[in-house]
Parts: C-alpha cells; structure tokens; sequence
C-alpha cells in the first residue's frame, strides 16, 4: 500500500502542474520587467565595493529556476568574494549551484526561466567603482563579457566554431574589444597569445581549424581567447574535466603560469578536490545551492569542518593511501526544489545532532579565513548569520 | 596451487582493427589499430584495472572481449571456451555469464521501459529463476544494489546518475554472471557517488565471487578496486603487474607520467610533475618503433624503430620498454634500426605543440 | 549457467537481514529526490511543451473542430451527400397550342376491312376536294378494290370499301390482249391461254408487225421477242366486258368520262378509272364501312377519362344517325351542337365533346384539363369577336417535374399555381398559350441561402454536407495512407537499419527507386486504367489509398533508418546485446519505441500532405469517383473556368477547408516535433 502511495506521488498531479505554470508566467513576467525598468538608469545599478581588493563579492545570491516542476532555488544566499590575483576554487558535485553561480556573474542564465531574484553581484571595475551585476542592463554586460570578464568553458570540443580558422576565433575577440587596433596588431596580439598558452608553432596553428587540433590544443585556444583582453576575471568551468589525465596535468601547468603572469583572478568551477588543491587559494564548498563551508586553500584541505568537505574527502581514493572500504556519503545530492528549512545535509550527515533539525545553520567564522554552516562549530567562533532565501510566494 | 582453470579469462594477443574506407568506392585504405595485440589473463574473483588515456582502446578491448565486436586476431578465453569459436546461440547462452556496465548510465538505459523491465527482461529471456519466483527475484537484485523495490515501476529518467548506474549494475547482477566488464562506470558520477558505486561493486565482488575488467582512467579508482593493473597507450598494453608493485615502482615512462598526473587533494604536496608533451596520435597511424617514443621523456635512438618486446622485468611485473632490455634485446633491437635506417624509414616526428 | 545459483544466495541473504533487521533499517532519507521532489510524468512533459507552442494548440483546436464538423456534422446536418435536391423554377413555355382543326383523322370501323394506303393518305385531300366541290358522296379507286367517302354529318366522313366488277371500257385505244409464242403456237394472256385467238394468230402473225382484224375487231401485233409477239387489240367506242346495259348508260358515261370519276346510273355506282387512252368503268358493289373521318377532336371532361379509338369511331357513327351508342358495355349518347358534339353517359352527365377546335399542350399531348380547354376556347372565341390578336388570361395551371409529370404535394394532391397565361394569334391562324411555368427541377448551382448554407452544386447537391462527407473521406484517406506509409517504411526501414550491410543497401536502393518514381504520372496511368475498368468508387478509393501508401514509404523507411542507425550505437543497445536479447525483441521492445515520435511527428505532417495529395487527385479526376463526395471532387465539380469565376462559393470553403487542414496538422506535427524533442527548445 505504502509502495503504491509513493509510485502515485512521484509524478505531479495535472492540477499541481498548472498552478506551478501559472505562477512561474506571473513571476517572470514581472521579474523581466523590474529589469527592464532597472537597467534605464546607471545609478541603479552602481554600487560601492565592500573591499576594494576584492575583483567580485557576492552577496546573499540568489538564483532561481523558474521551472515545470516547481521553483529549483539553485543558488540561494551565496555569500563569498573574489579577491584580486588571487583563485578561488568553488568546489561541488554536479547541481550544487556552482555553475550556475558562475552563470549568474556572466549574467548567461537562460531567462525568463532564470532568474536573480535576490542579492548583490558587484564587480570592480577596476576605476573604483563597481556595477550590480544583477541588475546591469545586457549593453553593459556586453562590454564586459569577454573584456573584464571571460570564461573557459568544459568542452573544448564545442566551444570553438568549426568552421573559422583559429586565428580569425581568437582575432574576433580583440578586434570586439579593442576597435581601434590596426589589423596587423591584432594579428600580433594573437600570436602572443598562443605562445602565452604554449602554442610553439603559433603561425601554423593561426591557420588551422579546430577540428585539425587534438583536445588539450583547444582548450590552450579556449584560454589564449579567455585572456584575449586581459581580463580581470577568468572564470574556468570544469576546464580540464573533458581531458585526460596527462592533458589535464598540461594545462593545470599552464594555468598555473599564467596565474602568476597575468593580473586576472580565476574562479576556478570543479568538482575535482585534486585539480583545486593545486590551484586554488581560497576553496568555496558548495551543496545544494549553498556555501556550506569557505577558506583558504590549506584551512579547507588540512582543517575540513563541514561533514561534507570531510566526507567528499574521504571518498575519493587517494593514490598511495590504501583503504579497505571507501567512505561513503549516503544518498544524493537534493535536488533545490521545495527545500525544507534544516541543514540540507543533515539527512546525509553522521554527525548529525539534535540542532541540526532546526533552522538551517548560519555562517561561523571559525578564523579570519574560514567560514562554516555547520552547529557543530557554534561555539568555536563568531556566528555571522543565517542565509537568506527569497520567499518567492512574495515575489 | 596456480591452476590454468584459476583464470576465467585469458585474451591473448588481441587485435581489433577499424577499417577506414575510402568515401566512394568502400576501399579499405587504412586501419585504425585501437586493440594492437593485448594479452593477459584475469583469475577468478579478482579485479583487473584497466588504465590508459582516451583513445587507447581500452574500451574496445572490453568489448571485444565480450564479443560485442568482432576480432581481427587473436583469442579470447572465458572459462575455457573460446568466445570467438560460439555459434551464435552458444553465445547467446553465454552472455549472461558475461556482463557490461557502462560509463554513461543515461543512454544505456531504455528510456521507454520502466526499470523491473529493463532488470528483468533479460532474467525472463534467459530463465533465470523459475517464473512464479520472478517478481521477488527483481526485488532482490535491487534490494542488493540499493534501489527499493517500489522503483520497478518508475522510467529512468526520473533518476539520478548514481540510482540509473545502481539499474545498470542490478540489470548486470540480476543475469547472475560471474565476469562483469565495468566500462569506466564511475567516471560519470560525482565523487560521493563514486564511492558508493565502488563500494557496491566490491560488496557484490565479495558475496557473489565475481570478476571484473575494470576499464577506468581514474588511476585512484583503480588502484583501490584493483587486484592487478594493465596500462594501455594507443592499442598497446605497456605495463602489467599486480596493483601495489606498479603503484610503487612504475617502471614505463608513460606509467610513470601517468601516475604523476593525478591530481592530488592537498595543496602542500607540490609536486614534481612529470608533464607529458603533446596528446595521443592517431591511433590510424601509430607512431613506428616504440608508439610512446614521440612524448617520452626518456627516448632513446632506438625507440625510434624498433618496437620494444613484452617482458617480464620484476616477477608478475610485465612491461614493454627498451629501458629494460638486456644486451641481447639491445642488439636485436639496434639491428632493426639499421635495417629501417637502411631503408631509408623516416621517423614520424612527433606533433609539435 | 552461472556457476552459482544468484536466487538462493539472496534468499539466504533476505534471512539474514530479517534477523538483522531492527538495526540495519536504514533511517529513510527525507531529502531522497526519488520520494521527495516530484516530476513531470513522460507524458505531461511532452503535452506542457506542447501546449506552449500557440501555434500547435491553434492547429490543434483546428483539426478537432475539423474532425468533429467531418465525423460528427453529418449526424446532425439534415442532408447527405448524394440528396439531390429540387426547386420551383419558373420557365416561359409554350404551354399549349390551339388551332381550327382542318385534318381530318380516321378511326377504325372495321378492322376486318383493310383501307389501302394510298387510299388512307389521301383522304384528308379528298374530303377537301368533295367540301369544295360541295359532294357529298365521292368514290374511289383503288388497286384492288373500290371506295366510296360519304358525309356523314357535319364534318364526318365515312370511308367505305366494295369490289369492283369490270363493266365496260370507253375511248379510243390499243389494249394489250395476250402474246402468242410462235414456238409452241400458244396465244397466252397474262399466262392464261386464250384458245380463241390461237388459230387467228398462227395463220396472221407475219414479220415484224401487222394487223389483222377478227370478227370486226381490229388487232395489231409487234414483235417482242424471237418468235414471240404482243398482240393488242385497236378498241373505240364502249366495249362491254358482258351484257349491253343500254344507250342510256352510255350517254350518262359519256357525260362523266373527262369530268368525274364516277358516276351513278340506275341504282348502281360506276368508277371511271383512266388507264392509258381508255376508260375502264367499274360498278362498285358490296361497300362496306372501314374508317369514319373527321376533324372534330374529342376533350373528355374527366382529366383521366381516356377514350379508345372505337369509342371515338362508334361516337361518330351514332352522331347524326341513332344518337346513341355503346362502348365497352356502357351505353352513350351523343348530340350534335353547333361546332361540338356532346357525349353523355348513361346517367346523362357529360361526358366528353368532340370539337372541331382543340386544344392541345404546346407537344401534343392530350394531357390538359377540359376546363382549361374549355376556358381557352372560350377566351379565344371572345378575341375572335373582338378581333383581337393577343389577349390573357388567369388560371391556376398545375405544377410540373422536370419529365412533364405533375408534381403532388405530401397527401399526393397536386400542386397548383395561379398562372398568367398570354394567348396569341399567329399568321398560320393558330393560338399560342404562352405562359410562365413553374417547374420542379433540380437545383443547381444554387445560391448560399438559410436552406443551403452554401449553395448546391451542377449536379443539385448540398455543398455543405458533401463538404461534411468529403471531410471523412479525405480525412481518412489521409490517415491510412499515412498508416500504410508508417507500416511499410518502419519494417523496410527497421531491417535496413538494423541489419545493415546488403539489407541495407538493397532497401535503401528500393528506397531510391521509390523516391525517382514519377507519382503523377503514375496515379494518372493508374486512374484511366480504373476508368477503363469501370470499378467501383469504393474499390476504387481503396485502390487509390494503397497506390499512395506504396508511394510514399520511402520516406518513412529512410527516417525510421536514420534514426535505427543513431539508435543501435546507443549503449542501451549494446546492453541488450551484451545480455542476450533476441534480435526481434531489441527491435520491437528497444529501438521501434524510441522511434515513436519521429515517427508520429511525421505521420501528423504527412497526413497533410496526403490530404493535398488526394485533393489534387480528385480534381484530375483520377482519384475518388463523382459521386462520392471528397473535398478534391467538390472543386472538380466547378473545374471550368466559368464555373470557377461564377460559383465562387462552391470551391472557396472547400479550398479553404484544405488549406486550414493541411496547415493545422503541419502546426501540430512542428509542435510534437518540438514537444518531442528538448534539445529544438528555441
């Protein structure tokens, strides 16, 4: 009987259906519109960096989907920066939010199903003032897509135009950003650009076609194109996930060059704890549409403090280190619909305790660097407060 | 007490070539060697590892194992038959006994059947268990693997990767086979899934005795799921030994930069990389000699031309590397150089990065 | 089979749990998405996609109204498809004529007796000849007998037949009186011998011709032939076949020859007939009646009251002789009046008139009422009084079918209309009756009005319920056409795709030759071949369905492959593979259901162009017959020009009905495909 009951409610009702469309048609019509009236005038969307030295802050984020089967809240309250030269790694396994966070910086999500619906994503321009990412009119973006801020995506496979030649790829995007260079300079610029990546015969490769290049080569042209206009933000989506092991050690190297060359910062997207640990200098924890735990690279690797990093840890085999049995985390990551408001890892968590069925728990400083949500650590540290999650009933 | 009928699988020399045809008139005019002669042999319940980088031909050798492909040479041995020498009816009969899991658990599920049928369809087919014992015997094979048994009902797309990986591997399980082929089954998931899905296949290892080919180029995996470990670069296996040996002391230059490749989850360990030039040639046109001589770090003269031979170095540690040879190897192999040298044989230079 | 037995170690294992059970029970997960987050089920998905794309919903709403108006409609639609319907039409016709009438038509009086032709045909000349010559008697001969007209009253003759025995013959002339053969010495008249005149011709007849005399008759003779002569006899004065009737008789014959044809002397009549220079005078004996003559035409008064020729004969007979007569056992009498006769009936009501005026329908047919007749002789009398050329007059006229038989109401009553009728006189003397008729007939290329919402068609048909029928049939052909497409390209197309190799390329070669077949020419063969063999609209449409859906698998059969080939590298192929499923299974229970919407996606597109395909079919003619209705066949039936440019509103709806159809399934099929497929999501 039980298993009847459970086979019935698996699939949502046509009633249940219909109220979930009609409410999301109110709600993006609306939302659409606020942006629309919002991008008429700068001054609504300039905003004060907290820390000038920091290149993004988010602030309480939050990022919903607006879909058939109800509102998937998958970023909701991030809170953490990016400060300059500097990479952070935001670490999750898949629908943790991490690339959606990514997405909603880039302003790419795909409306009217995505929306911000709440926070502040400000980024420095760099002449001391900063922009509202959520609310910055798609002109404004434009110039900063690509420019300040540029990305690198999982497949190098698609990410590049078959049909152009590499040089025209990676040429189209000075030439975008910078149209007073001469034809010639861009040209140069290029060059330099594929050797920066480690492109020895540079001149060859300007004349190819992606299809001619092996993957490790595309995603050396994926990132020359990513630091076409020297950025001040990279952000690297899972960018060695499609490679393999020793293509994968080739351009973290690479990457790991560049870092030190360049003055861009790097948000680096992976669910690789190994690609981050050797890249990251501060490492963002993420589950289920939230920060649980952030910190410097050797806090979050050498002291984890959420169940979660911990676990994540010890499920993954370490070469050299022998186990019998792996550790393993229960369960799946929920998925962020319809979330109830308690840890949402306490179902997964051993370490659970009788706080954890309250309200979901708030932000801890344990030291200068390092925040967690978890109630173990209450005591431990300053309590800095809860995530806020848009009521999106009030929307 | 190493009997020959300790090994449920013996490949020898394997070969599976892919014809290239020309577009029009169908001629073959080149072969893409993704298996180029691999040999080795699998002892009952245990867990061989296979590693290699895309496009080694690690999966094509699992499936040509299993006779999903046909061979170009060579002999595949289960349980004393020849896999290749079955009529097709024989095979048919076999195939329970050998099982596949794959790397992407979400186009090797139907996704019109619900998932009783996808486990079941094959135990009805095969006669598994006795028919009035059909609906429990699902139950329990996904109560094994994880999955309650209210799920029978349910189509796959309402799962996550880690349950849809749990199907794959209940609709293995379900045949009661005794050799699973686990296709990179891991490399898909998310890291704690990982792990659950690798504990499931070593608890059902445990209870039911199975073997398995653990086709994966996650080398952390496989060193905690594997008994042994072979390493395939571009059709060819280059090193074999029992896990911990070759963990311990690689002896092949690729093994070596391989095993140095893998990221490790702790920022104080900077490590001494060994970065490989370039990516994996065509498996079309292999390089001559040694294939691995156009990024090895440790490239002689010779591996220019001469093939290194298959060898035991330590004991149950194989390799095929000409830094291993001994004089006699050395010379045969400086012979071969001449001779191609004489030929007037151009070295394929390798990509230039 | 395994080397071990998988069920009993899971039994064995299920019995450990249980006694395990109280701390193994895994706490249930409340975050599981499985139990927790609920999903769209396959199908409401698609149908949400789906009903996104407005214009697949307006297609949708499209067809099923189109359904519904085809299958439905006719239920309720009071008309079918092959009522043919009528209308009151009025036409200007010469509904009658009415003259004096001046022939004179014989009736039998005794059929024993028959008249010779010549004789009958020029009676009406003879009795003309006798009014101008005022005779009331006159005799004639015939071939073989001799005749006698006399005037029986005003306007009624009687023809009579007797013998006529040769009397006499006057003038003077040769008579040819036998031939004598020298041969056999035989004198021969019209075969007979005449033994008297045999031994005078052998002694007499010398050389080429001659005469002779014998008993004071003057003969002369000429050769005919060899030895064979004509002998005539030189005759003048009366010769007498018998006796000598007297001076007397000759002068009165003398009297007549040249001026009569007969004469009477004594009580006997005597036709004079020329024959050459003579004059053979006959006594007509032994008359009897034949066939009474008259100009009068007889009206009965009862509409149905149709008279035999003998009663007109008997009627005749009696009129100015007993007055009374019988016919068919009832007894009649009849009373001259003036220009009528009146027939009453033993009751003594009226029971017909013979008039010498008639009126008759414009055809000649005796089919209007006596009053009627009556009113029009009347009102034709008056215009002769008043000289009057042209006149009108009202009378209620009864309706007409198109063949000329009355039209009758429900009770079975018939139908009358007040009619204006315009009589006029033509130079001949004869009265026109002119007058606007309403007719019954059918109605063609009727106008929209309330009763036919959109008019009828050449052949009377309601153009809204053959649009109904023509619906069901088109929408069907349609949809089996597709299905036979569907059914013969998913099998040609699963085993190419499936089996691959020389299957393969001989199906996909199949497939070329079917894509390189010239289908219009090839429905344009097929349709005269049916023509020739007459078949059946039924057979026929079937036939028609099946030549399409041979036609057009090929399409089909190269999708289905298509997407088999994409579908068996699918790794949950090589999975049932790997456990050994059968081949017929992984087709049909693996790849075929994933094939399904392409394959609906298709069929829903296809079946508009099937429905184009049928139209244009039927208005060539070759495909769905007249006339069973299909919206092809509706725009044949106003395929010229003219019908076009004028019955606007009979191909209009129709067109348009297929150009929404045809649309609506190909919005609908965009919108499965999109529906179908979320990676098409915009």
């Amino acid at each position: 009987m039980a298993e009847k009951n459970k086979k019935k409610s698996s699939y949502i009702s046509g009633k249940e259906s219909r109220k979930i469309t009609r409410f999301n048609r109110r709600v993006t019509k609306k939302l659409e519109k606020e942006r629309a009236d919002a991008g008429k005038d700068p001054a609504l969307y300039t905003v004060q960096m907290k820390d000038p030295n920091n290149v993004v802050e988010f602030d309480n984020v939050c990022t919903y989907f607006f879909t058939d089967v109800g509102t998937v809240k998958a970023v909701d309250g991030v809170n953490f920066n990016i400060p300059k030269h500097s990479t952070v790694g935001v670490v999750g396994e898949s629908g943790c939010g991490k690339s959606v966070t990514s997405l909603s910086l880039m302003q790419l999500l795909a409306r009217p199903s995505g929306q911000t619906v709440g926070g502040q994503i400000r980024f420095n321009m760099g002449d001391g003032t900063a922009i509202n990412i959520v609310n910055t009119p798609n002109a404004v973006m434009e110039t900063i897509r690509g420019n300040k801020i540029s990305m690198i995506f999982q497949e190098p496979m698609t990410s590049l135009n078959p049909v152009f030649r590499i040089g025209e790829q990676v040429d189209e995007v000075i030439k975008l950003h910078n149209p007073e260079m001469s034809d010639e300079d861009i040209k140069a610029r290029t060059l330099e650009m594929l050797e920066l990546v480690g492109i020895a015969n540079k001149e060859g490769v300007y004349n190819m076609y992606p299809h001619e290049l092996s993957g490790g080569m595309r995603q050396r042209i994926c990132i020359a194109i990513a630091l076409a206009c020297s950025p001040t933000l990279i952000i690297a989506d899972e960018p060695t996930t499609a490679l393999d092991v020793t293509i994968q050690a080739q351009i973290l190297d690479l990457l790991q060059n560049l870092k030190d060359k360049l003055n861009s910062s790097i948000m680096l997207i992976t669910h690789d704890l190994g690609v981050v640990a050797g890249m990251a200098d501060y490492v963002v924890v993420m589950y289920a549409g939230r920060v649980v735990e952030k910190g410097t690279a050797e806090e979050i690797f050498h002291h984890p403090m959420h169940p979660y990093t911990i676990g994540l840890m010890k499920s993954k085999p370490v070469v050299g280190k022998k186990v019998d049995k792996l550790y393993n985390i229960p369960g799946s990551v929920p998925n962020p619909v319809e979330m109830p408001d308690y840890c949402y890892f306490r179902d997964r968590c051993e370490m659970r305790c009788d706080k954890c069925s309250g309200l979901y728990p708030p932000e801890i400083r344990v030291s200068e660097t390092h925040i967690v949500s978890c109630y173990r650590y209450q005591d431990e540290g300053e309590t800095l407060g809860y995530p806020k999650s848009v009521n999106v009933e009030e929307l | 007490m190493a009997e020959m009928n300790d090994n449920i699988l013996e490949v020898r020399n394997l070969v599976k070539w892919f014809p290239i045809k020309s577009s029009f008139f169908k001629r073959t005019i080149g072969n893409v060697k993704a298996v180029d002669g691999v040999s080795f042999n699998i002892k009952r319940r245990q867990t061989m590892g296979l590693v290699g980088e895309s496009g080694c031909g690690k999966s094509t050798c699992g499936r040509t194992i299993l006779r999903l492909q046909d061979k170009t040479a060579g002999d595949v041995i289960f349980d004393g038959q020849d896999v290749f020498s079955l009529s097709r009816e024989e095979l048919r009969k076999i195939r329970p006994r050998m099982q596949l899991v794959f790397q992407d658990p979400y186009s090797s599920l139907s996704p019109r059947l619900p998932v009783g049928e996808i486990i079941g369809e094959a135990v009805r087919e095969h006669n598994i268990v006795d028919p009035s014992e059909y609906d429990a015997y699902i139950s329990r094979v996904m109560e094994v693997c994880g999955l309650p048994s209210y799920y029978k009902e349910r189509y796959p797309h309402e799962f996550s990767g880690g349950q849809r990986q749990r199907i794959c591997i209940a609709r293995s399980l379900a045949l009661a086979p005794d050799f699973i082929v686990c296709d990179e089954p891991v490399s898909a998931l998310d890291v704690s899934i990982q792990a659950q899905i690798i504990n499931l296949l070593k608890q059902l290892q445990q209870d039911f005795g199975l073997t398995y080919l653990f086709i994966s180029h996650d080398l952390s995996v496989v060193e905690h799921i594997s008994d042994t470990v072979g390493v395939m670069y571009l059709g060819s296996m280059v090193e074999y030994a029992e896990t911990e040996k070759i963990f311990k002391n690689p002896l092949n230059p690729y093994t070596k930069a391989l095993f140095s490749a893998i990221p490790i989850p702790d920022p104080d360990v900077k490590l001494n990389r060994i970065i490989l030039k370039g990516s994996i040639p065509s498996p079309a046109n292999p390089p001559k000699g040694c294939k691995f001589h156009t990024r090895c770090e440790q490239c002689m003269e010779i591996c220019k031309y001469a093939q290194p031979g298959w060898k035991e170095v330590e004991e149950g540690h194989f390799c095929a590397c000409h830094l291993y040879n001994d004089s006699e190897e050395n010379a045969k192999a400086a012979e071969i150089m001449e001779e191609a040298k004489k030929a007037g044989a151009v070295t394929v230079d390798q990509e230039v990065l | 089979m395994a080397s071990y037995n998988l069920n009993d170690v899971l039994k064995e294992r299920e019995k450990q749990q249980r006694q395990l059970t109280a701390q193994e029970q895994e706490q249930e997960m409340a975050l599981d998405d499985v139990s927790r987050v609920k999903v769209l089920s396959p199908g409401r998905q698609v149908f949400k996609r789906f009903i996104r794309n407005r214009l697949a919903v307006f297609g949708s709403v499209l067809l099923i109204t189109m359904f519904i108006f085809s299958f439905i409609g006719p239920l309720f639609y009071p008309y079918g498809q092959k009522q043919i319907f009528y209308t009151y039409n009025k036409q200007n016709v010469n509904y009658a004529l009415a003259k004096a009438n001046t022939t004179y038509n014989g009736y039998v009086l005794d059929e024993n007796i028959q008249a010779e032709r010549t004789v009958v045909n020029s009676m009406n000349s003879n009795i003309k000849k006798m009014l101008e010559q005022g005779q009331k008697e006159m005799l004639i001969a015939g071939e073989s007998a001799g005749y006698r007209i006399r005037e029986a009253g005003p306007g009624i003759y009687v023809l009579s037949a007797g013998s006529m025995k040769q009397v006499c013959t006057t003038g003077e002339g040769k008579v040819l009186i036998g031939n004598y053969s020298s041969v056999g010495k035989t004198f021969t008249f019209n075969g007979e011998p005449v033994p008297a005149l045999e031994e005078a011709a052998a002694e007499k007849l010398k050389g080429k011709d001659g005469t002779f005399t014998l008993d004071g008759v003057t003969y002369s003779y000429a050769r005919a032939a060899a030895k064979s002569y004509d002998v005539y006899a030189e005759l003048s004065g009366v010769n007498y076949s018998g006796a000598s009737l007297g001076s007397d008789f000759e002068k009165a014959l003398t009297e007549a020859v040249g001026n009569t044809t007969s004469f009477s002397f004594g009580e006997k009549d005597y036709i004079i007939r020329k024959d050459g220079a003579l004059y053979q005078v006959s006594e007509l004996t032994d008359d009897q009646d034949v066939r009474v003559y008259t100009n009068y035409t007889l009206d009965t008064i009862e509409q149905s009251g149709r008279v035999s020729d003998a009663f007109k004969a008997a009627a005749l007979m009696a009129a100015y002789d007993s007055g009374s007569f019988s016919s068919d056992g009832a007894e009649y009498t009849i009373v001259p009046g003036e220009g009528v006769l009146d027939i009453f009936n033993a009751a003594g009501e009226n029971y017909a008139e013979f008039s010498s005026f008639s009126v008759r329908r414009y055809s000649g047919e005796d089919t209007m009422e006596y009053s009627l007749k009556k009113a029009v002789s009347d009102k034709i009398e008056e215009m002769r009084e008043q000289n009057q050329k042209t006149s009108t007059m009202v009378y209620d006229l009864p309706q007409q079918n198109e063949d000329g038989s009355y039209s009758r109401d429900e009770d079975g009553n018939l139908i009358f209309n007040e009619t204006e009728m315009k009589i006029s006189q033509r130079d001949t003397g004869e009265y026109v009756i002119n007058c606007d008729q309403i007719n019954y007939v059918i109605d063609m290329y009727a106008s929209p009005s309330s009763k036919h919402i959109l008019g009828t068609d050449g052949d009377g048909f309601d153009v809204l319920a053959r649009i109904m029928y023509g619906g069901r049939i088109s929408l069907m052909v349609g949809f089996v056409v597709v299905f036979l497409e569907i059914l013969l390209g998913v099998i040609m197309g699963g085993l190419a795709g499936y089996y691959g190799g020389w299957v393969d390329n001989l199906v996909m070669r199949l497939v070329d030759i079917f894509y390189c077949l010239p289908s219009l020419p090839i429905m344009i063969i097929l349709g005269a071949m049916m023509d020739a063999m007459r078949m059946d609209t039924y057979i026929r449409l079937m036939i028609m369905m099946a030549a399409l859906g041979i036609m057009g698998w090929a399409g089909v059969a190269r999708l289905v492959r298509g997407q088999i080939l994409s579908l068996r590298e699918q790794e949950f192929m090589v999975a049932a593979e790997a456990t050994g499923i059968k081949v017929q299974a992984r087709i049909f229970r693996h790849l075929i259901p994933n094939v399904m919407p392409q394959l609906i996606v298709t069929a829903t597109m296809g079946i508009g162009s099937v429905i184009l395909t049928e139209s244009t079919l039927s208005f060539l003619g070759l495909g769905v017959k007249h006339p069973l209705a299909t919206w092809g066949t509706i725009i044949n039936s106003v395929s010229s020009a003219s019908a076009m440019a004028h019955y606007a509103f009979i191909w209009i709806p129709v067109g348009l009905l297929i150009c929404v159809t045809v649309i609506a399934f190909n919005f609908v099929g965009d919108g499965l495909r999109d529906a179908y497929d979320p990676k098409a999501k915009r």
